[in-house]
């Protein structure tokens, strides 16, 4: 299922881009790309794109005790976790 | 922008003598480092400042695995708190401590059947059931015990559509038991099951999603104990009692806590006349802002701009710790300096880079040789320290009281782990 690009999503994108290190060009970067396999994020800069979310959006992601195996798949699995998160 | 610097948030470091920087710097050079300091003031504000903010009457088990230092154990246990262990070595731990099993309950997923047998011959206070077939277990030990035990289910409320993902600790976990296993269970039980323990969720600051959470256990052992007929003498209601431990953190607001839990405890207990104890769980409140991690600066090394400062004491004193690895710092100083002018990382001596403590942090200059000071370190960090990974062994324990400090354990190089080895 797809779903039009909102205001959520252009942040959590925005926040993606400004990691160091991308596989991709920020400006090239989608929903769609894998923060593993695709963008190259890996242990630390996973962590750190987590702060750098929680700092955006104003929300505690405990990467202990919140499971975050679905959420760290993609950018847009990502924008969809932060969406989550919001609503409550 | 994810390179900018962060300043620690040192207004969160505990108002504490121990915690002068000359104090620590003689407790450094005295004990060595990386060390441990725990301050028992700390720990005994910690427990009124609790104690305070619970319903009259309330009991509190200290969960012994946040710090199971022997002197730590004691001091609560002083200042009238119960226990919760999760192993059978805790409740050894317990009695070493010179303090009666019976103050205690067992819970956990996955108790051995050696350990329920072993729990119930030393009469604990309550062993908590964590399935049916737990129970079944318990039953089994029981004939060889002086008293029968007392039983608890542990309850698995799943999860509900209002609770912003906080309910870590239930729904899909292999915590406890689900409500209809729970009827079931105490419907077929042949010996009375007569205490209920829920528990959802940990490092709480939000004080409506402790009373959400608080509701909701009250709910469910009203009803489990409506539709089987049984009665409930203990309640233990679970915790997750969170401190401020980062920068945007606030701690919990008492007064609106207190008195909303009170509310919830007197209406339940005007339907439960035959309540006899009221429990809530607490670890990290209790022990986290009582210790303190002494690290030494081994080394310098300055890499675009940045300093990375590396020290014997990391991942391997404290463990993961909260899983940022030091993305979002907690409070810490070095004993010794002047501005806060350079932007460091300090790192701890694992070769990995998770190793980190604080991340590009505005502090001032490190030095080789000086003392770094690491706060909010009493719980969960000793205990979950991976030793024997590159093999530099476990931190001493040193605990201040009353301005005297002695140490609580000696620093544990390898060589104690290789006697016991075999080629």
């Amino acid at each position: 299922m797809t779903h039009m690009q909102d205001d959520l999503d252009s942040r959590v994108l925005a926040e993606v881009a400004s990691m160091r290190g991308l596989l991709v060009e920020p400006e090239r970067l989608r929903l769609e790309h894998r923060l593993r396999e695709d963008l190259g994020l890996e242990s630390i800069t996973l962590i750190e794109l987590i702060v750098a979310i929680e700092d955006a959006f104003d929300i505690r992601i405990d990467p202990i005790t919140m499971n975050l195996e679905d959420a760290l798949i993609s950018v847009g699995s990502l924008a969809a976790f932060v969406r989550e998160q919001h609503r409550g | 922008m994810t390179a900018e610097a962060r300043v620690p948030p040192n207004h969160l470091i505990p108002n504490s003598a121990t915690f002068e920087n000359s104090v620590l710097e003689k407790l450094a050079a005295e004990f060595g480092t990386p060390v441990f300091v725990y301050d028992f003031e700390l720990l005994t504000a910690a427990a009124e400042e609790l104690s305070g903010y619970l319903p009259d009457g309330s009991r509190i088990l200290y969960s012994v695995k946040a710090n199971p230092s022997l002197a730590i154990l004691r001091h609560l246990a002083n200042l009238g708190m119960g226990f919760e262990v999760a192993s059978i070595g805790e409740l050894r731990t317990l009695e070493r401590a010179g303090i009666n099993p019976g103050s205690a309950i067992f819970v956990g997923p996955g108790k051995r059947p050696a350990e329920v047998t072993e729990a119930v011959e030393r009469d604990l206070g309550w062993m908590v059931i964590d399935s049916p077939l737990e129970y079944a277990r318990a039953t089994a030990a029981a004939p060889v015990a002086t008293h029968w035990p007392s039983l608890a289910l542990r309850l698995n409320p799943g999860l509900s559509g209002n609770q912003r993902g906080m309910l870590h600790m239930a729904g899909s976990t292999p915590f406890g038991m689900t409500e209809p296993e729970a009827v079931d269970l105490l419907r077929a039980a042949t010996r009375p099951i007569e205490g209920f323990q829920g528990y959802l969720g940990t490092q709480l600051l939000d004080t409506d999603t402790i009373l959400a959470n608080t509701a909701l256990l009250i709910d469910v052992a009203s009803r489990l104990q409506k539709q089987t007929g049984a009665r409930f003498r203990f309640v233990d209601l679970g915790g997750g009692f969170g401190i401020a431990q980062y920068d945007r953190d606030t701690g919990l607001d008492g007064p609106r806590l207190r008195a909303g839990l009170q509310r919830l405890v007197d209406e339940y207990r005007r339907g439960h006349p035959w309540t006899e104890v009221i429990a809530f769980e607490s670890g990290r409140f209790l022990a986290a802002r009582s210790g303190v991690l002494l690290c030494t600066v081994i080394d310098c090394k300055e890499r675009d701009g940045e300093l990375f400062v590396v020290l014997d004491g990391g991942m391997n004193a404290v463990g993961g710790r909260d899983g940022y690895a030091g993305a979002r710092p907690m409070p810490l100083r070095l004993l010794s300096g002047g501005d806060q002018s350079v932007l460091a990382t300090f790192c701890g001596p694992l070769c990995t880079p998770m190793d980190r403590l604080a991340a590009r942090v505005l502090t001032p200059r490190p030095r080789p040789g000086q003392i770094v000071a690491f706060f909010l370190a009493g719980a969960y960090a000793y205990s979950a320290s991976p030793g024997l990974f590159l093999s530099h062994g476990y931190c001493a324990e040193v605990g201040v009281s009353h301005g005297r400090a002695r140490l609580l354990r000696p620093r544990q190089n390898i060589d104690a782990m290789l006697d016991t080895q075999r080629v």
